[in-house]
């Protein structure tokens, strides 16, 4: 297929909010003032596990300055989940907005609001708690225990799975028959992995600001993914009906999944209501470390069978998550740690898409903090088991890493069933897979690290090196579920105001959005003012999350656009008496066979002239595909078997995202996913005290990596055509989180013969796997 | 932060006025790298904070007699690319040019460094195999007091509240001398060091005739290896000598478990390090 060529699609527009957001004038949440406004602090809890007996708030409430305080006794007593997902929400309503049960150091005692922060940080200590402190669970392989601790003791009718053994989630799917190929094949291999909870990091912490409109209307003004959700889930915390509640996003500063979560926007509701001011409550670092949302810990059993020619013969994988206190995004996160990843590979007696596969997780409350969405999803920790085992087999059968994946992956035309049972917390949707650039990504990685050339190297000396390799998918949006709307009109002056419930992040979306319209509308995407979620002014969007904005919002932009073109298209033959297929429309101009009207003609023809209406349209999308990206990883790394430095030298990605709308923001995305993917791999790790507070919930501590740790990455944009994306585009922006800690891992393997099966490879762990060998 | 008093002495001789009026609860501010994360998250309540940036007379590198004198408001980013330090003291360079990141060695001071007696301080087992002295002056005189007995405990020194850090200073290059500074931090920047190695040596015919060893992030301050010491001493650099000297050297710590880094791990990577710096040591003398 010869490819269109595109006027706007394909080129690396710059990002319409760029310019404002290098020279500080972005508008992010904390960057407005509100006369009288308060500000609020949160009281936490310093025990793991423990029932308030007894709160006095008298002198908190008398010292000057403090305008509220609330804890478990002020706030209505309904259950809810933090997770910002659509109802029938699939995570447990376990959570309070505040409580009188303690669930891990850093849940909620009580909040203040005053008028300066020292106030209410005074105010805090002056609040008297006395509790019962209870045994802990601190260990997630003890939480099933039959004597461990009860973290909850609500009925399992508000969706956890078991509360008396402290399950909160879990999911077991079958397919083909793994027993089986197991049975048959000439070689098993079976090991555990291990991951850790891992920090989001985003620039900007968790922070809202609340107040009442001229009319007593609640504005909550937030740094959310999730505006739309955020509006339906607090409106019974706050006791207002939804369309008494206005969610402005303004620009955000980061959010990576750790704000698909309703978490501050309650409690400072509430603040506002009881004291009528405008409430500001932000988050400090350590809180956001500790108390907002991580990724799940899990200990992955990873078993594949192959036989001895490289074929794979069944796959298993199974999988104990840590959810920490509450259940949020327990079971959706679990569920994708096998259906983003399983169905990459074909197993023997593969036909009509049935797989040898089994999957089975089960995500356990721990009295630690709690996880939840987080760039990945749980892919991250799937491919972390599942390629190295696969790395590891074709070691054991003496091939090639690559060749031996390039006999299993999957084709297009493919049709995993694993997909129709492994939904997003229910049954999934039938996939066939229409574009797949798997082989072209991995003969591109291939050639560019140098891949044959430097397996074969050898090293003298304490620092050896070695290359390594891992093959990945993801999604594109939920099927069947994520929803996009988008509202286009024109104006005078033939410039276009876009109106989307998409939530840009920092992602850029805004400029992807204004670029496929553009592309519809023959014109460039600059003509475009966007407005990004304002769920008073901007039609509905599901949230910024699963990687669908792009896929599914953008096509609800072409959607838009293709409808706004039709009115200036029949406008405009009028205006030319032309017929409406001789009419083409470029560069802001109608032209017909003689002549031509300019856009903005069209629209002041419509707006002051003949049969005057307003050219605007609104379309929403949803998809029953989820077309998977693709990508293969290289890592080419170092390790000082002395010091158990790891170090990586360079790093290629090759990525199949279909149509890159913007191939450099693409290519920023893929950068700044392999960036949070090194730390994961390499550094990132809460470390906890044995009574399950956090010992390094700062950036001095907790290593991210930094500008100076960064090793050569060349990022190559595979071209694919996927035919249910707009104008053939599939996601980019959580695949690249999943590569570094296998594609490391495989490489330490090759360059001193030792498996790392628990991230991240810190230099003392990898000295310590060193030494264990050589004993 | 709460409320404190601030104070720009223009001059030494007003500074340990100030200091002497002060009667403790001051703090003395020069690029703060330290101080300002204290007061802000530690919770240090300084009365007094005294900034002594505006000191001129406190900064600088010069040759003085037999010593190479540093003006204790001098910065990591200066130390790091001076001439004179590389020629007399190249660990102290190789220190300075570990801390922290860029913008942090610009502001960060040798004086600081000193009295902020962290045990993982770069330049600090530098100065102390360079047999650093800093001079302590209050109203009442002043004297020189080697770095090494300065350092009492983690954040203690002998540092008395009334003084104030005028100089440091360490001698002069003797011929045939030499001295290395190994860090492991957990990453490339903004580190501190999980373990740190330096060394200061003089060489006479293929033997070692002095030697000093100093170890930082393994003890509860800066400590010297003196048993490492005592095998090297006099002796020609071979694989046995060395590897005599890195089974020796954990044995002279004393370290903890922290979020930085196992006991374990720590006395692994002292062993590395000392190894990594005289093996590069020994192939240069075989060729040399």
């Amino acid at each position: 297929m010869s490819k269109p060529k595109f006027r706007s699609v394909g080129h690396n527009q710059r990002k319409l909010d760029g310019v404002a957001l290098v020279t500080g004038k972005a508008r992010y949440v904390d960057d407005i003032e509100l006369r009288g406004m308060l500000y609020a602090k949160i009281l936490r809890s310093p025990h793991a596990h423990a029932r308030i007996v007894e709160i006095d708030v008298r002198e908190a409430r008398s010292l000057p300055g403090v305008c509220a305080v609330l804890t478990y006794q002020d706030v209505p007593r309904i259950q809810y989940t933090t997770a910002g997902q659509g109802p029938p929400e699939p995570s447990p309503k376990d959570t309070f907005v505040l409580d009188d049960k303690m669930r891990f150091v850093g849940d909620r005692v009580a909040a203040v609001a005053a008028k300066t922060p020292q106030i209410a940080e005074a105010a805090l200590k002056m609040i008297k708690v006395e509790y019962e402190v209870l045994p802990a669970v601190l260990n997630m392989e003890h939480a099933m225990d039959p004597d461990a601790p009860k973290v909850h003791e609500i009925p399992s009718a508000n969706g956890i799975s078991i509360p008396e053994r402290n399950i909160a989630a879990q999911v077991e799917v079958t397919d083909g028959d793994p027993g089986r190929g197991f049975a048959e094949a000439d070689l098993v291999v079976e090991n555990l992995y291990r991951v850790g909870y891992v920090h989001a990091s985003h620039t900007e912490p968790h922070i809202c600001i609340t107040y009442l409109d001229e009319t007593g209307r609640l504005v909550v003004r937030t740094s959310t993914q999730v505006p739309f959700h955020v509006r339906r889930i607090i409106a019974p915390l706050v006791g207002r009906p939804i369309g008494q509640i206005r969610v402005i996003k303004p620009r955000i500063g980061g959010a990576f999944g750790a704000k698909q979560e309703v978490l501050l926007e309650p409690l400072c509701a509430l603040l506002t209501l009881k004291t009528g001011c405008p409430v500001r409550l932000q988050l400090t670092r350590e809180e956001v470390f500790v108390s907002s949302r991580t990724r799940h810990p899990q200990v992955l059993r990873c078993k594949v069978g192959v036989n001895k020619d490289g074929i794979i013969a069944a796959t298993q994988l199974d999988v104990l998550a840590n959810t920490g206190a509450y259940g949020s995004h327990a079971l959706t996160v679990q569920c994708n740690t096998g259906s983003k990843t399983l169905p990459l590979y074909r197993t023997l007696q593969y036909r009509e898409g049935v797989n040898n596969v089994h999957f089975k997780a089960t995500a356990v409350y721990t009295n630690l903090p709690v996880a939840g969405a987080i760039r990945g999803y749980g892919a991250p920790q799937g491919y972390f088991a599942l390629d190295t085992t696969m790395d590891e087999i074709a070691h054991r059968l003496g091939m090639d890493p690559i060749e031996f994946r390039l006999k299993n992956l999957i084709r297009e035309g493919d049709s995993p069933a694993l997909l129709e049972q492994l939904g997003e917390g229910r049954e999934g949707v039938k996939q066939v897979l229409k574009s797949c650039g798997l082989r072209e990504c991995i003969r591109r990685g291939r050639a560019e690290i140098g891949w044959d050339e430097k397996r074969a190297r050898r090293d003298q000396g304490p620092v050896k090196r070695g290359v390594g390799v891992a093959v990945l998918q993801q999604g594109s949006g939920i099927p069947g579920i994520d929803m996009g709307a988008v509202t286009i009109k024109l104006n005078e002056d033939g410039s276009f105001n876009l109106l989307a419930g998409a939530t840009d992040l920092g992602t850029g979306s805004d400029t992807i959005l204004a670029q496929i319209a553009a592309e519809v509308l023959g014109t460039d995407a600059d003509k475009f003012s966007v407005l990004s979620s304002d769920t008073d002014l901007t039609p509905f969007d599901t949230g910024a999350y699963a990687s669908s904005t792009t896929y599914i919002t953008g096509m609800a932009a072409k959607k838009a656009a293709g409808k706004v073109r039709k009115m200036i298209l029949d406008r405009a033959a009028r205006m030319l008496s032309e017929r409406g297929e001789d009419l083409v429309l470029e560069d802001g101009q109608v032209r017909g066979r003689k002549e031509s009207v300019s856009l903005g003609e069209v629209c002041s023809d419509a707006l002051y002239q003949h049969d005057q209406e307003q050219i605007m349209a609104t379309a929403s999308h949803i998809s029953y595909d989820s077309p998977p990206p693709f990508s293969a990883h290289f890592a080419d790394v170092t390790v000082d078997t002395e010091t158990g430095r790891v170090k990586v030298l360079e790093y290629i990605v090759a990525v199949d995202c279909g149509t890159a709308i913007n191939p450099q923001m693409a290519e920023g995305q893929t950068l700044g996913g392999i960036q949070m993917g090194l730390g994961y791999a390499l550094s990132e790790e809460y470390i906890f005290d044995d009574r399950g507070r956090m010992l390094n919930p700062r950036f001095m501590d907790y290593k991210i990596f930094s500008a100076a740790d960064m090793p050569r990455i060349k990022v190559i944009l595979v071209d694919t055509f996927e035919p249910t994306g707009p104008f053939g585009a599939k996601s980019v922006s959580e695949i690249p989180t999943n590569g570094p800690a296998p594609a490391i891992a495989n490489a330490i393997f090759h360059a001193v013969g030792v498996r790392l099966r628990e991230v991240p490879f810190t230099p003392e762990r990898v000295l310590a796997a060193l030494k264990s060998r050589d004993t | 932060m709460d409320v404190f008093r601030y104070l720009a002495p223009e001059s030494v001789e007003e500074t340990l006025q100030l200091l002497d009026e002060g009667a403790g609860g001051v703090k003395v501010l020069a690029g703060g790298t330290d101080l300002l994360v204290q007061m802000k998250e530690r919770g240090l309540r300084p009365g007094l904070v005294l900034d002594v940036a505006g000191l001129h007379e406190l900064r600088g590198i010069r040759m003085e007699g037999k010593y190479v004198w540093i003006g204790p408001l001098t910065t990591h980013w200066d130390l790091a690319h001076s001439a004179l330090i590389r020629e007399h003291g190249l660990a102290l360079a190789q220190g300075a040019s570990k801390v922290g990141s860029p913008q942090i060695r610009h502001r960060g001071t040798i004086g600081g460094n000193i009295a902020n007696a962290s045990p993982a301080a770069d330049t600090v087992p530098p100065l102390v195999v360079l047999e650093a002295e800093v001079e302590l002056r209050s109203l009442n005189g002043s004297h020189w007091l080697p770095v090494e007995s300065l350092m009492e405990g983690p954040s203690r020194t002998a540092l008395r509240p009334k003084e104030l850090i005028t100089g440091v200073r360490f001698p002069h290059r003797a011929p045939g001398s030499r001295s290395q500074y190994e860090k492991f931090g957990s990453r490339q920047a903004l580190s501190i060091a999980v373990a740190s190695v330096a060394v200061a040596a003089v060489q006479e015919k293929g033997r070692f005739a002095r030697v000093r060893i100093a170890l930082g992030s393994v003890s509860p301050t800066v400590v010297r290896a003196t048993r490492v010491e005592e095998i090297l001493t006099g002796e020609a650099l071979g694989e046995d000598l060395i590897a005599q000297a890195t089974a020796s050297v954990a044995q002279q710590c004393r370290p903890i478990d922290d979020v930085r880094g196992s006991a374990w791990y720590r006395c692994q990577l002292v062993e590395a390090l000392l190894a990594r710096i005289l093996l590069c040591w020994g192939e240069e003398w075989m060729a040399g």
